[in-house]
């Protein structure tokens, strides 16, 4: 590791508390089961009718773990982030105290989408009998972030980012920029979202959705597939973990943010602004390319993506320098929810010293130049790795995380 | 790529507004516009043109014109939404001076809006539901996700910084600057363009009334009266505003106009049920006071406030109140801009840019139609001010508990 | 059905699903260029006019294939595709 300069140690931004709902089920433990296991769990999608679309499948939370979750008054995104957050605060053993004064920032695209879409699709058919539209009370992303606040009495700064598929990753990005900036000494920062028909109708129609699994980094990889679910992560200073005695998961060592200002849909050939943020998160973590081993990408599996992802690795790193696997291969992408949900799993992979699998890798495409972890999760003991999200519209979240007891 | 200094040890926490765009039912421009909209202090609100509204228990609104938005072969892909942001961005940096590719390369960009594209998520549902999967447009579906703007006006105007989309109810756009100076605090871009927008559609319209929202909510004349006892509701508007937020020493080495200081941006949440508005027990105001430490501003030294409450009898009463125990019977006048231009969630870069007016050349809106105010101890902007006050604050309370406080000084 | 009418039809879904102005999708000739070079649509434009296609001609094109967007050089290339996957184009 190179020697880094230490800024303020009390600045230093710590991760103390996760927590997870997933396709896998409720809880991180068993989301770092299911991902160690290198286990896909892409199938049928049941949530609502798909004839007539190409891809029909997703990685779909259980309808029994859904009905353990919350209540039946709360909006599927509401429970999911309820629960996720609950998870976080209580491995970080935060009380009330701690709460009043701390952000939160929970990313998202389609917040209670489902439900609105319940309502319209209702009232679409029914025209004479249209159910009164409560349900559009919880449709936009900034009402879960205020039922996440209310249920745990949080008072600091509150957000609701939305930056498609790296709104969480942006989440964590500016809270921990909060907290370095003396702002807040916690916040809660993840992100939330469901499968939805709008998403669902929308990737197919663009024709991004592989009707198999996906099999991001592959030579005959065909697009993604969608998946939901939910992701907080507790962010500290250190000095305010140190004096509560926190558990240290691991430190933030520096977040990069970028835009490509390219095209609505595709990043450019050369994926600059994906090379801009990685450099972004290394600078301000004081670090080198050499100092990063592994990278969980973004990795959604299209064709674009995948190719543009790896012309920016190698841009950073060089051709084959970092081992790299896609979190989406095992679990669809979780949309809003991908950053934070990826963040956890680098996290993990720290503490473990395991690295999960990209699944359904059963021929690498010779031209993405790395080690994508085929298949069997793979023993590595790091100091510190990186988790890239490249969204929708050209918006770039590159985030460096340190296991806790590594010098910073 | 811009860096800043991640080392600082005192994130600076003042920036200079440098540019002004608007895109809103007076017309398109940047500060001047906003001075003679305060200054004329004639309404936008009339009954609704761009969409039938029989039937409802509202009519009324502030649209934006079609005139004043383009049918561009650039803006071909481009949502209502979308022009109405990039339009009010461009017109925000060519007044800041920000011209060249290079130094657009390094500016940020944060969208604030309480609704983004329904419009277009509707318009793309009903592909669906009319003609099954062939009815669906892949052209409309990437309008569908709210940072849909903020990524076609980096498109547009070649924006590489950091990129943000903040979807909040009420204070959207009070949001977008405080985010804004969050980011030039860290280091993220020596500017960031802060834009608030909404719109109005047939739908959320409707859909508003049915749910009670706007005035006049089944009983009285419907109208926006802001802190007067006839308060029965908001008067729905739509618009785009976007203020130039850039660091003072970035602004300087330039040679940038600027327009006035942003002393500090600060906001807060109160728990609360979501929905419903904040109860405020016990002087519960820590945004506020962070406020005006952080801008090393005393109470008395504020001379106006807008305020973000737009007739909502509730909204109204809970702001007063705040007000009241802050600064007592003489503090700033208290003023609002929603009688003019009707309320949407993106308006708080509106009430900024308003605020800088304010500070800079004395001029403000006029509560013209305050006959029987609901509280007495506090004092509103009847009356044309005499002087500049050398600050005003930009005060913001939303549904759900989001509390923004920003302070607008004089250079 | 004849090439001219698939041209025309052609021309109103560039207006009515890609939103190129009426007259200037009118104005096309078959062989101007319709990519970057000339009308400027790009691959998001493609995919919205192969749906158009495909509701219009009731037809399902396969765009999987390499040089896909070839069909998309101009009216004549991609017309020739339609008549190609009716069967009327060996």
């Amino acid at each position: 590791m190179s020697q880094r300069h230490v800024r303020d140690d009390e600045c230093r931004v710590v991760v103390t508390g996760l927590g997870v709902v997933s396709p896998y089920g409720r809880g991180s433990q068993v989301y770092w089961q299911g991902l160690s296991q290198g286990h896909c769990i892409l199938g049928p999608l049941r949530l609502f009718p798909t004839d007539g679309f190409r891809s029909r499948i997703a990685g779909e939370m259980s309808a029994a773990t859904v009905r353990a979750l919350g209540t039946a008054h709360q909006s599927r995104a509401t429970r999911f982030l309820l629960a996720a957050a609950q998870e976080a605060v209580c491995s970080a053993g935060l009380g009330p105290a701690e709460l009043t004064t701390a952000a939160v920032s929970i990313g998202g695209a389609g917040g209670g989408m489902l439900e609105a879409e319940d309502w319209y699709w209702a009232r679409y058919h029914q025209p004479q009998d249209t159910p009164k539209p409560v349900a559009l009370r919880s449709m936009l992303p900034t009402n879960q972030t205020d039922a996440l606040a209310f249920h745990l009495r949080i008072g600091g700064p509150r957000e609701s980012p939305v930056l498609a598929c790296s709104s969480s990753a942006a989440a964590i990005a500016t809270v921990a920029d909060l907290i370095e900036t003396g702002v807040v000494e916690v916040g809660l920062a993840g992100g939330v979202d469901t499968l939805t028909r709008l998403c669902f109708m929308g990737f197919n129609a663009l024709k991004l959705l592989d009707p198999q699994p996906c099999r991001p980094f592959a030579r005959d990889r065909r697009g993604m597939s969608l998946g939901e679910g939910a992701a907080v992560l507790v962010l500290e200073s250190w000095q305010h973990a140190v004096a509560r005695g926190a558990p240290m998961r691991a430190s933030v060592a520096g977040c990069g943010l970028s835009s490509d200002a390219f095209h609505p849909t595709a990043p450019p050939a050369d994926a600059e602004g994906a090379v801009r943020a990685m450099r972004e998160a290394l600078a301000r973590g004081h670090m080198t390319p050499a100092d990063i081993t592994y990278v969980n990408a973004h990795g959604t599996g299209t064709v674009q993506n995948d190719r543009a992802e790896a012309v920016a690795l190698a841009a950073v790193f060089g051709a084959g320098n970092v081992l790299v696997s896609s979190t989406k291969s095992l679990i669809g992408h979780a949309m809003g929810a991908a950053g934070a949900l990826e963040a956890v799993a680098t996290i993990l992979a720290l503490e473990t010293g395991l690295l999960p699998p990209t699944a359904n890798l059963w021929e690498p495409d010779p031209a993405i130049p790395f080690d994508c972890i085929p298949h069997t999760p793979r023993p590595a003991t790091l100091d510190c790795a990186m988790s890239n999200s490249f969204g929708f519209g050209g918006q770039n979240v590159s985030l460096i995380f340190l296991r806790p007891d590594v010098a910073g | 790529m811009w860096l800043g200094d991640p080392m600082m040890t005192r994130p600076a926490s003042r920036a200079v507004i440098t540019g002004i765009g608007c895109v809103s039912p007076f017309g398109v421009g940047g500060y001047d516009l906003v001075a003679e909209v305060l200054k004329a202090n004639v309404t936008a609100i009339q009954p609704l043109a761009g969409f039938p509204t029989a039937g409802l228990a509202s009519c009324l609104g502030a649209e934006v014109p079609a005139a004043c938005l383009p049918l561009t072969e650039e803006a071909r892909r481009w949502s209502r939404l979308s022009q109405m942001t990039v339009l009010a961005c461009r017109q925000a940096v060519a007044e800041a001076g920000l011209c060249s590719s290079a130094a657009l390369g390094q500016v940020g960009l944060v969208v604030g809006s309480q609704f983004g594209d329904l419009r277009s998520t509707e318009a793309f549902s009903l592909g669906f539901l009319r003609k099954g999967p062939l009815g669906l447009s892949p052209l409309l579906f990437p309008s569908t996700v709210m940072n849909a703007m903020a990524g076609m006006t980096s498109i547009a105007l070649g924006l590489k910084g950091p990129m943000l989309t903040l979807n909040q109810s009420g204070v959207a756009g009070e949001l977008a600057v405080a985010r804004a100076m969050a980011l030039l605090r860290a280091g993220r871009a020596p500017a960031v363009i802060a834009c608030g927008v909404d719109e109005l559609f047939p739908l959320l319209y409707e859909t508003l009334v049915q749910l009670r929202v706007p005035s006049p909510r089944g009983s009285g004349e419907e109208a926006c009266r802001p802190f007067d006892r006839r308060h029965n509701g908001p008067i729905l508007g739509e618009g785009a505003t976007a203020v130039v937020l850039e660091l003072p020493e970035h602004a300087r080495a330039r040679g940038a106009p600027t327009l006035a200081e942003v002393r500090s941006a600060c906001w807060g949440g109160i728990p609360t049920r979501p929905g419903r508005f904040p109860i405020l027990r016990d002087r519960q105001y820590p945004v506020l006071d962070q406020a005006l430490t952080d801008a090393a501003v005393r109470p008395d030294d504020v001379g106006m406030a807008y305020l973000s409450s737009c007739g909502d009898p509730q909204h109204d009463a809970i702001e007063l109140a705040c007000m009241a125990a802050t600064f007592g019977p003489n503090g700033p006048l208290l003023t609002s801009v929603t009688h003019l231009t009707g309320e949407y969630g993106g308006l708080g870069t509106f009430r900024v840019a308003a605020a800088a007016a304010t500070v800079r050349q004395g001029i403000s809106p006029r509560l013209d139609y305050l006959c029987q105010p609901i509280r007495t101890d506090v004092r509103f902007a009847t009356q044309p001010v005499t002087q500049p006050p050398a600050v005003a604050l930009v005060h913001g309370l939303a549904r759900g508990g989001v509390h923004t406080a920003i302070l607008v000084g004089r250079l | 059905m004849i090439q001219a009418e698939i041209v025309a039809s052609l021309k109103r879904l560039l207006s009515e699903r890609v939103r190129i102005p009426v007259a200037r999708a009118q104005a096309l000739a078959l062989d101007t260029p319709l990519l970057k070079d000339g009308l400027g649509l790009d691959s998001l434009d493609c995919v919205e006019l192969t749906l158009g296609m495909e509701e219009e001609f009731g037809l399902v094109f396969d765009d999987s294939e390499d040089d896909w967007m070839y069909h998309f050089s101009c009216l004549g290339t991609l017309s020739e595709l339609v008549l190609t996957v009716k069967g009327e184009l060996a």
